[in-house]
């Protein structure tokens, strides 16, 4: 623990953290957008691992939460004085007693079947919203617009570091989480092991449902305006499977460097070809290669063992000491 | 009365259409374990493969159905054994590996779709376009009979050639039980790759009919998807006749509740539909399922 | 200590089990033998509130329960091995262990529930270590429990389920694929196990050499009745039983 190596990862995530808050200062608005859209989608990525990675239950209606939060918030602020900070609470709230009712429903199915399950009830979450007299149907709502970059962008980092805290304190280091490993590993054994499933399950999807209420309500308030298939479309769940399947499923670190790659690489070939379609296909192609040749996620490459080979020498000193 | 009627009809006929997808689907489904969503772009890309034989070779598309049929048949055959490779994945969730990979498939399809073809919506004309046959007051357009027709025809000779074919017979046992059936000597690489096959040249006839009778265009596929995954589900995860059933029911709403409601409706209502009768009916509207 | 009380249940058509009546007195080792397919796990899933029964009822400690959710069967006193291991194979050993202690701490605030792992009680980590040794895998703590050799999951399995302060322990084929040296091993196990932890255990077995070995009372199974019961060499003369295991036409 008080090894060199480990002086140096703390030193390291200091020096990486002061680097994030004084971001605003150092580089252009444009390339601050862009790591405001990164801390959003690790904080969604993050949250879908919950469920997806620690529980082992694919949910493909995550977007539904997003949604939600967003035009919880967008009619929250249309509506009434009630700020900004208040409002993504608010937001949170709704999408956690959402998330609660859901999954009441959804965990009477299993497997492929709550997938669908998940992925129906979103999209009738779309259908919904379309339909709906206050929602603006298919005209999107606008919010009043605020022009502060620097705001959005610590909003969203604080959101994301959150979830990332959360996270690792609830699922890797708890003993809460423990109970939720265990059901994913064997549902029947937990059980007799005196695991009320039903509950931790149900628990758990609520946290992930959380979180993208309280993101996505950040989201309307930065982009000033939704539209049901921007922030209710099917792509939006897409995006957090893939980026969490890319970096590394079930790991705190993994939906973090899939997040960030997916959505730098998205920006990079939005702004060189202009056009978000040529991005569907190398979403699609990044979809089937991952899964097809990296299903642990770019997080178990050997890259710490190569890493180790060329000289980040402390550690080949004492083998057996492991970073615990 | 004639407008309950006229809906009825329609909403048969293009039952008639949902019934080709089903089929397929259902087949794959029981012999792969697999749920493909890029069912829907399978469609899409058949009814694309319709226009541009059309547009390029100016022949009707709908006479050189077979044509399609082979082309995407062979396709499937030539690329199930990448898909296999996926299914058999030694991972925690190998069968949403699978479900995910398949979903890369169809963003892949759709990406392409767009950035080849663009947004816009195309048409397909037929000999049979335009032509329309009156009974009794109730317009039967001709394109809906025929695809209904060949629907029939096609599940009729699907029947056949389960029942009464030797490979047929594999494929049933394969779907039944795979391991026993492997045991018999059945080889089961060989059934999932002409299942495979089989489903893809079925869905894109769908699609040439429903790019026949609707438009053509890159985005035109999740609704399909949805459709196929409503077939399965409330068919009963397997079932044929149950799948068969299920594609009339979702014609008969689709047609009932545009006429009725509201055509912004029929989504919601099916989607409304499909989340419950997967809560509470996962065997099926029939009972038969799995 | 354990009563079961007419107890039916059927799959569909087929009755799996019928009539069942089955008494546990505290502290005793009870044997379930039978053919295959005769309904014995069937059993173990009732009463570990796996299965609901179709009938009759199950008196565990005074209480009835039959109906009852599987955790709040494990809660009051009822631990369970599995006949085809069920580990938490991706946990390590040690993981698996403590899965079976949190049921101890059923009152706990939200504050312990974070925080008492990362704080690694240390008195955890003994009673962890102490069923590891007692089960003989101390050794293996670290590794992932889908790593280990056939023998010592089904140790695990025991050590985890101990791991819960169960008042009964049901054991379902727990010498299924040892050798006899390690059958007499296990025998060994499951007597200090049962001294030290003050348990009765019900457990199903083909492996007669354990059933003779630690059995006060076997009861025998067949298509879900009870057809003897008695102690091993009584049901082993029993007509009904020879006749169940060898077929009709074999008894002259």
């Amino acid at each position: 623990m008080f090894s060199r190596y480990g002086t140096l990862k703390n030193a390291m995530c200091g020096l990486g953290l002061v680097a994030l808050l004084l971001l605003p200062f150092i580089i252009p608005t444009f390339w601050l957008r862009i790591f405001t859209g990164v801390s959003l989608w690790v904080g969604l990525a993050l949250s879908w691992n919950m469920i997806g990675g620690y529980m082992g239950y694919i949910s493909f209606g995550h977007g539904a939460f997003f949604g939600v939060g967003a035009y919880a918030t967008a009619l929250v602020m249309a509506h009434t004085p009630i700020p900004f900070g208040i409002a993504i609470l608010i937001s949170g709230t709704l999408t956690y007693l959402f998330a609660r009712m859901v999954g009441y429903l959804t965990f009477r199915l299993n497997g492929t079947y709550f997938a669908i399950g998940t992925w129906a009830f979103a999209e009738m979450m779309r259908q919904v919203v379309l339909l709906l007299p206050f929602t603006g149907g298919s005209y999107g709502m606008r919010l009043p617009p605020v022009v502060n970059e620097g705001f959005f962008y610590y909003v969203m980092l604080a959101l994301a570091v959150a979830v990332l805290i959360f996270s690792y304190f609830i699922f890797e280091k708890s003993s809460f989480g423990l109970k939720v490993k265990s059901v994913r590993e064997e549902e029947t054994a937990a059980q007799t092991l005196g695991i009320d499933v039903e509950k931790v399950k149900n628990q758990v999807f609520a946290l992930s449902g959380l979180f993208p209420g309280v993101i996505g309500g950040a989201y309307a308030y930065w982009i000033t305006y939704i539209h049901p298939d921007s922030v209710l479309g099917p792509l939006i769940a897409d995006q957090m499977v893939v980026m969490v399947l890319l970096g590394g499923i079930g790991t705190v670190f993994g939906p973090v460097i899939g997040a960030s790659l997916m959505y730098i690489g998205n920006r990079i070939i939005w702004v060189t070809w202009g056009d978000s379609s040529s991005y569907l296909v190398i979403l699609g192609l990044a979809i089937c290669f991952i899964i097809r040749f990296l299903p642990e996620g770019l997080i178990k490459l050997p890259i710490r063992e190569s890493l180790r080979r060329i000289g980040v020498g402390a550690r080949q000193a004492i083998p057996n000491e492991e970073v615990r | 009365m004639e407008l309950i009627i006229q809906t009825l009809v329609n909403g048969l006929l293009i039952g008639g259409i949902f019934i080709m997808i089903a089929v397929g689907f259902t087949l794959a489904f029981g012999v792969m374990d697999i749920i493909d969503f890029a069912v829907g772009e399978w469609v899409m890309l058949g009814a694309f493969a319709a226009y541009w034989l059309q547009t390029l070779v100016h022949v009707d598309p709908l006479l050189f159905f077979p044509v399609i049929m082979l082309t995407f048949g062979a396709a499937a055959y030539v690329f199930q054994p990448v898909l296999q490779s996926v299914i058999n994945i030694k991972h925690r969730s190998a069968a949403l590996m699978a479900l995910a990979f398949t979903f890369g498939l169809s963003t892949f399809f759709r990406g392409a779709a767009l950035t080849l073809w663009g947004f816009n919506n195309r048409n397909i004309v037929t000999f049979l376009s335009d032509q329309s046959i009156n009974i009794l007051g109730i317009t039967l357009p001709a394109l809906r009979v025929a695809a209904t027709v060949f629907a029939v025809i096609i599940t009729i000779g699907f029947m056949v050639f389960l029942n009464k074919t030797k490979t047929g017979v594999a494929i049933r046992a394969a779907a039944e039980n795979k391991t026993i059936a492997g045991l018999m000597g059945i080889d089961g690489q060989k059934v999932a790759r002409t299942v495979y096959a089989i489903y893809a040249a079925l869905t894109s006839l769908a699609g040439v009919f429903i790019g026949s009778i609707f438009s053509v265009n890159p985005d035109m596929g999740l609704r399909y998807t949805a459709f196929a995954f409503f077939v399965v589900v409330a068919g009963g995860m397997g079932s044929f006749a149950g799948a068969i059933a299920a594609a009339i029911l979702l014609g008969l709403i689709a047609s009932f509740v545009s006429v009725y409601v509201g055509g912004a409706y029929i989504f919601l209502i099916l989607f409304l539909f499909l989340y419950f009768v997967l809560l509470f009916f996962s065997k099926g509207i029939l009972g038969k399922g799995l | 200590m354990l009563k079961v009380n007419k107890l039916d249940h059927c799959f569909g058509g087929l009755r799996a089990i019928a009539n069942f009546n089955l008494t546990v007195h505290e502290n005793g080792i009870y044997g379930v033998i039978g053919p295959n397919g005769a309904g014995k796990t069937t059993l173990f899933n009732l009463i570990s509130g796996i299965f609901k029964p179709t009938q009759g009822e199950i008196i565990f400690d005074g209480k009835k329960i039959s109906g009852c959710k599987p955790h709040e069967i494990a809660k009051l006193g009822v631990a369970r091995t599995f006949q085809n291991l069920r580990l938490f194979n991706d946990l390590t050993v040690t993981e698996n262990v403590r899965v079976g202690i949190l049921n101890r701490q059923s009152n706990k605030t939200w504050r312990d529930t974070i925080l008492d792992y990362t704080a690694s009680d240390s008195r955890q980590d003994d009673i962890i270590q102490r069923l590891l040794d007692l089960v003989g895998i101390s050794v293996r703590s670290a590794d992932k429990a889908g790593s280990l050799p056939y023998g010592m999951q089904r140790k695990l399995e025991i050590a985890r389920a101990l791991a819960t302060q169960p008042k009964l322990l049901l054991l379902d084929e727990p010498a299924a694929g040892m050798n006899p040296k390690e059958v007499m091993g296990l025998v060994d196990l499951i007597r200090s196990a049962k001294r030290e932890f003050n348990l009765t255990i019900i457990l199903i077995e083909h492996q007669l050499r354990l059933v003779e070995a630690l059995c006060e009372e076997v009861t025998v199974m067949n298509f879900g009745q009870v057809i003897a019961r008695g102690t091993l060499a009584e049901v082993q003369n029993d007509k009904t039983v020879i006749k169940a295991y060898l077929g009709e036409g074999e008894v002259g």
